[in-house]
């Protein structure tokens, strides 16, 4: 008996020492509001700033701590993990006694019920804030070379951006011209059909202007509900001037209601207009006739919205094939024409960032197809 | 047939802009959606000139100016472009383009170059309708006729010429009268000045 405790006091040294060395804080607590705990590990006066005494005898609770936009959700998650006896694991953040807030990271499960059913919970909690702030880091940094490309595309597609803004201005020029005459012709019946072209022709540059504006913006860095549609027809205009230009056409297949997805909506267009510059550029060097087309696709497809643009280009070379998606590792080398080489790395990032994947393929006889997902939320299916 | 302006632009409203303001100029004009289309409906006889896009889908305005220099259409040619490169103006240049303005155009310059091409125009079918009259009145020279014209012009006296083709003096005389009449020439020098233009 002696020696069975002294192994069980040795065992609760050695979980002592075990506690004090974790990279957080273990516990025990009750699954009632603002979880009164029962049991902490050393570790937690380095996380949160309050002594294990102080949790255990329940001076202070750790719901009184926890962040109060994330308070609410964290509740929901543990009672819905404790309803079905399932582990649970998120992030969320709490404000320890001194200093800023911090990202923790948590995980526990049921480990026992009480006679009235009340679970007591077991589990780990540590804290990852430097992970975010590096996380974070990386979207910025992400995100602001995703811009600088933006202007770069703007930048490229000047020529085309003039060409479609000239037409309205010449034809203002024009129609403001014929009033003048007509006005002192006395033409006035003439003269404010004249006044009424004038205005639609205004509308129409600053049409051409707000498309262009979007990709010009910085982005938002929030994931909004965005309507597919929209988004794949707004970018479709948007490329079309550069289309016009080479003499190609943009072929936007998709089928009806097509669901919501949570994506930020410029940085997906970014890529996607990308797409099919590059697919243009790949179709001219490729000699294509005049009227051909770019297709861009949308196929819904296991709760996974794929995005589809295929070109009838030369295709990607084998040799290629493997430094694509890498940084300056441009496939157009004809003289002024010649890209950053970024388009397609940066398109990678932004893709892997929505939880996506972008890929190739190459298209018999010829040209190449790239493709990419976007995860549709459950509820959001049309 | 009236000189008219022929506008080829693949803009509706740009065209349909300068025709109102060709009209409100007094002056005539037809459009075309693009190249092809005026292509399939240009006759010899279309006077006046062209204001075309450099930038059309299918067929462009250079390939436009190419396709009408094979068929012999001297309509002089006015580009106007939304976006042009230097190679572009250089190339419409040297291919005989009246000028190259850029979009939006200056209404003034628009102008004079239109008069311009007009009085290009008048003057290129001047020149063709003289050819027209050079050709008929060739035409209506009969072979011994022709033959003497070339003698008398060559400075043979119409002894020589009689006596070269064993003919009488008197039916040389006769024939020369009736190339005379018919070139319209009044003395020996004009005679000459007409039957080397004709047979130019």
């Amino acid at each position: 008996m002696t020696q069975l405790t002294n192994t069980h006091d040795n065992a609760n040294d050695g979980l002592q020492t075990l506690f004090k060395n974790l990279p957080g804080m273990a516990y025990r607590c009750l699954n009632l509001p603002h979880w009164p705990m029962s049991f902490v590990s050393e570790g937690c006066e380095a996380l949160c700033g309050y002594s294990s005494q102080e949790l255990e005898s329940q001076s202070i609770l750790w719901g009184d701590f926890t962040h109060r936009h994330d308070v609410a959700e964290v509740d929901r998650q543990v009672r819905a993990a404790a309803d079905f006896n399932r582990p649970f694991e998120f992030e969320y953040r709490i404000v320890p006694r001194s200093g800023p807030h911090k990202w923790v990271w948590e995980r526990g499960r049921v480990v026992a019920r009480l006679e009235d059913g009340t679970a007591i919970i077991e589990g780990f909690i540590t804290d990852i804030t430097s992970l975010r702030h590096a996380e974070r880091m990386v979207n910025e940094q992400r995100e602001q070379l995703a811009h600088v490309e933006r202007l770069n595309t703007l930048g490229e597609m000047t020529a085309a951006i003039a060409h479609e803004l000239n037409q309205p201005l010449t034809a203002i020029a024009m129609y403001s011209k014929s009033a003048k005459l007509l006005a002192q012709q006395g033409q006035q019946d003439k003269l404010m059909e004249v006044m009424d072209k004038v205005a639609q022709q205004s509308h129409r540059a600053g049409a051409v202007i707000e498309r262009m504006q979007a990709m010009s913006y910085q982005s938002s860095h929030q994931q909004d509900q965005v309507n597919t549609t929209d988004l794949l027809k707004e970018i479709k205009d948007l490329a079309e001037i550069e289309a016009q230009v080479r003499h190609f056409t943009i072929d936007l297949k998709i089928p009806q209601n097509l669901p919501l997805i949570s994506c930020d909506p410029i940085q997906i267009q970014q890529v996607i207009l990308n797409l099919l510059r590059n697919g243009m550029q790949a179709m001219q060097t490729n000699l294509c006739a005049s009227g051909s087309a770019i297709e861009l696709r949308a196929v819904i497809d296991q709760q996974q919205l794929w995005i589809k643009v295929s070109d009838q280009g030369t295709g990607i070379e084998d040799s290629m094939a493997d430094k694509l998606f890498l940084a300056f590792a441009s496939n157009k080398h004809t003289g002024k024409t010649a890209g950053m080489g970024l388009g397609l790395t940066i398109g990678k990032a932004i893709i892997e960032a929505h939880g996506g994947r972008l890929n190739y393929r190459n298209l018999v006889p010829n040209g190449a197809e790239f493709f990419f997902n976007l995860a549709i939320a459950p509820q959001a299916q049309a | 047939m009236n000189q008219s302006v022929f506008i080829v632009d693949d803009d509706p409203a740009v065209r349909d802009s300068i025709s109102l303001w060709l009209s409100c100029n007094s002056y005539n004009s037809l459009c075309f959606e693009d190249a092809m289309q005026f292509i399939q409906l240009f006759t010899a006889d279309f006077r006046g000139c062209i204001i075309a896009d450099i930038r059309m889908p299918s067929m462009d305005g250079l390939a436009l100016q190419a396709h009408l220099n094979i068929i012999g259409c001297q309509l002089p040619l006015i580009f106007i472009t939304g976006h042009g490169t230097v190679p572009m103006a250089v190339e419409a240049m040297r291919n005989g383009a009246l000028d190259y303005l850029r979009k939006p155009v200056n209404e003034h310059q628009l102008l004079l170059k239109i008069k311009e091409a007009f009085a290009t125009d008048e003057a290129n079918n001047h020149r063709r309708q003289l050819a027209l009259k050079h050709q008929t009145q060739l035409n209506s020279l009969t072979k011994r006729e022709r033959q003497i014209a070339a003698l008398v012009v060559d400075g043979l006296a119409n002894k020589v010429i009689a006596s070269d083709l064993s003919i009488s003096e008197r039916t040389v005389e006769v024939h020369r009268a009736s190339v005379m009449l018919k070139l319209e020439a009044k003395t020996l020098p004009e005679l000459v000045k007409s039957y080397l233009k004709i047979t130019k």
